[in-house]
């Protein structure tokens, strides 16, 4: 056998989605022409599928900083972390991100596939156990893989099916990680947090939580979902990315376990891949203030996404449990949902087409994620675009 | 503590269950080969060991079970975690 043959059934697939017209998957945006609007197969369309939930990768505080960074630092650090690469400003992000989470420790990396591959495949090993929602991000299943404990999976979102499943681990392992994601990025549903810390509690487990989806939209000082259910003092691990609501790239973990620090120096996902250039850092440092200083963003936010769901819903689309940053349209069949993806692209409105097995179940998603930076015309637009589908 | 015949006979019970609700006439044996002959879905032996560990009260560790593929090596992994 080729090496290249065990690849032919994917290579099929993909080449069936682009045989009618643009790629659905990896779409080449031709141009962006600001968080909301670009170019895709030569017509302007809006951008509904890009997690800029905060709309700030054109906010000029942040640009402005980018800039400095790269007239300052230069382009790159070309070095590790724990090489040449730890400049004054990543340790002031770091300070910046412990401040606002009131924890002891906070470690950036440079994505944020990264810090979930690094903390979770370094902090638990052989003899221990994770317990983890079953529609975990890869780069979660990537890291519980890389770790060597043993990796159970509960039924997702549903705390009765964790504590079961960790009352049945709790005499036979070491230690005991359970994970989640504060909001889910396929279905935008959030986490029942409350319900997972008593689990946590009961059992003396350590408790990690990933606000990629969540970081900037939930909370009242936008720390994520922990934060808007009150808990965020019971997270063990908050992981994160700037990818997202920041609008730049790279990750984060921050604990109150003063022990987190030491682990940069275990980490293989830290210590051997250059750190972020500094002007990524600079755009996550102005990204971060703003977040802070304008809570006004995650209510525009909120309104859209509140708005889109329910007109989703009567348009009587199959939806995820309850409104978030992420507005996903169930289709059992791929072909249906790939015309439906043409139609709604030829509205002028781009979102993801989703399939499996990135999908959780057998199913494909029109995944829409929402940003504060869409006007209410663009969210009306949007709306009318899913109306064609129907029509 | 779980004895092999007792997990023999669930893991072919369940394993026949499935068969049998989706209409293929297999009888299975310890040899059947859950993907390919019974056909099932990553789903589907999700499902299957679920209903496993809640029949034995155990939790199967998913690190194990990329080596599944008959019967046979499912009542393996199942006697390991038990
Ligand atoms: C839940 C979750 N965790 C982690 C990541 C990885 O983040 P990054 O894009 O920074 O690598 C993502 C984004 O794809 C995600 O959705």
């Amino acid at each position: 056998m080729g090496l290249f043959d065990k690849f032919a059934d994917i290579a099929d697939l993909y080449a069936h989605l682009t045989k009618d017209g643009v790629a659905p998957v990896g779409t080449p945006i031709e141009r962006v022409l600001s968080p909301t609007r670009g170019i895709v197969d030569g017509n302007e369309v809006i951008l509904a599928g890009t997690n800029n939930y905060l709309g700030l990768t054109y906010d000029p505080a942040c640009i402005e900083a980018g800039k400095a960074a790269l007239d300052e630092e230069g382009t790159g650090t070309t070095g590790s972390r724990l090489a040449n690469g730890s400049y004054q400003s990543h340790h002031a992000l770091e300070a910046e991100l412990s401040h606002a989470f009131g924890m002891r420790s906070a470690i950036v990396f440079t994505t944020g596939y990264q810090a979930n591959l690094g903390v979770i495949s370094t902090i638990v090993g052989r003899g221990d156990a994770i317990v983890m929602d079953a529609d975990s991000h890869a780069s979660i299943y990537d890291g519980a893989k890389m770790s060597g404990a043993d990796v159970h999976r509960f039924r997702h979102n549903d705390a009765a099916d964790l504590g079961k499943r960790v009352k049945r681990l709790k005499s036979k392992v070491g230690d005991l990680l359970i994970i989640t994601e504060g909001v889910f990025s396929m279905l935008g549903d959030r986490a029942p947090i409350r319900e997972i810390v008593e689990v946590k509690r009961e059992s003396g487990a350590y408790l990690m939580i990933d606000e990629a989806h969540s970081l900037g939209i939930l909370g009242s000082r936008g720390l994520g979902r922990a934060e808007e259910e009150g808990c965020l003092q019971e997270m063990d691990f908050v992981l994160g990315t700037f990818s997202k609501s920041l609008g730049s790239v790279g990750g984060y973990c921050v604990s109150d376990h003063a022990g987190l620090d030491a682990v940069r120096h275990s980490m293989r996902a830290y210590m051997f891949t250059a750190s972020s250039t500094p002007a990524s850092i600079a755009t996550v440092r102005a990204a971060l203030s703003v977040m802070q200083a304008r809570p006004e963003l995650r209510t525009r936010l909120r309104l859209h996404f509140e708005r889109v769901y329910a007109g989703l819903k009567k348009l009587d689309f199959v939806l995820g449990p309850e409104p978030g940053p992420v507005v996903a349209a169930r289709f059992e069949d791929p072909a249906e949902a790939l015309c439906a993806w043409r139609r709604l692209l030829s509205a002028g409105v781009y979102v993801n087409l989703v399939v499996p097995p990135a999908t959780p179940g057998q199913y494909s998603l029109l995944r829409c994620s929402l940003s504060a930076a869409h006007s209410d015309e663009e969210i009306d637009r949007i709306l009318a675009g899913y109306s064609r589908i129907k029509s | 503590m779980l004895n092999r015949v007792d997990c023999q006979e669930a893991v072919l019970r369940l394993a026949q269950d499935y068969c049998d609700r989706h209409n293929k006439s297999l009888r299975v044996s310890e040899s059947t080969d859950l993907l390919d002959e019974v056909g099932l879905t990553s789903l589907d032996v999700m499902e299957l060991i679920e209903s496993l560990e809640d029949e034995f009260d155990i939790a199967l560790p998913i690190n194990d079970l990329a080596e599944v593929r008959s019967v046979g090596d499912l009542i393996e992994v199942t006697m390991k975690a038990a």
